[in-house]
């Protein structure tokens, strides 16, 4: 009857290989550049949000103060209108382009 | 970590991982660099044995995701350098591990090789723990069968 754990006892023991200390230096290099592309991937998104959360900000207040300027320059509606579509397309393109 | 402290752990862990991916899957050297590069980029912070069970765990799932995507059986090298005693003895145990299922042979390696207990094998090979005894039994049974008949 074989005796299994007595197999496995006589097993030779792990290997040290000579280029180990190498490969250690090369994963740890491939970890650092890994973490820095996650780091400027991450301060991106963090760019992209702040230009459209700006640009959301620009498109509201260009809405609400076109408006109120013509209208107190007593123009006419269809230019007022026409200003707050304007303003409104130059807003939503800056935000498109962020 | 610093890397002092990296070159360390892997110069002390890698020939005991080594040993164990050469026995679940072929490209060994491979699945063993990127154990190493998931537990630096997942930044553990365990210490001791614990630190090496972590290591084995990953490198489990790295070999398990292999057999998924290859989904056969893939034949593995028999070839170990030789120890003192009886050569053919070792020989005869590779190639009967050999003929195993691969998660057989995690959990036959983890605990008759690498000397951990059932749950902690359950744990690094992500079986549970209730299965583990059973598939541990069968699993021997299995390897002296094939030792066996190699013996007749």
């Amino acid at each position: 009857m074989i005796d299994l754990d007595q197999a496995f006892a006589a097993l030779p023991p792990p290997l040290s290989d000579s280029s180990d200390a190498g490969k250690a230096r090369h994963i740890w290099l491939r970890a650092r550049i890994a973490a820095i592309v996650d780091d400027d991937g991450r301060r991106s998104a963090r760019v992209t949000r702040l230009r459209m959360a700006s640009a959301l900000i620009a498109i509201i207040a260009a809405d609400a103060i076109v408006p109120l300027l013509l209208a107190s320059a007593a123009a006419p509606l269809i230019a007022i209108l026409g200003a707050l579509a304007i303003t409104h397309a130059a807003a939503s393109l800056a935000l498109l382009r962020a | 970590m610093n890397e002092a402290e990296f070159e360390t752990l892997f110069c002390e862990t890698a020939p005991r991982l080594r040993r164990y991916l050469a026995r679940l899957c072929v490209d060994a050297d491979d699945l063993l660099q990127e154990t190493f590069f998931r537990y630096l980029r997942a930044g553990y912070t365990v210490t001791g044995e614990e630190r090496t069970k972590v290591l084995f765990t990953i490198a489990t799932n790295l070999a398990r995701n292999q057999w998924s995507r290859k989904r056969e059986h893939t034949p593995l090298e028999e070839s170990m350098p030789a120890p003192p005693g009886d050569p053919t003895a070792r020989i005869d145990l590779i190639a009967a591990l050999n003929k195993l299922a691969p998660r057989e042979r995690a959990l036959i390696w983890l605990t008759c090789a690498e000397g951990y207990g059932h749950d902690e094998a359950a744990r690094i090979a992500g079986v549970g723990r209730a299965s583990v005894r059973v598939l541990l039994f069968r699993a021997r049974r299995k390897l002296m069968r094939f030792l066996e008949d190699e013996d007749d």
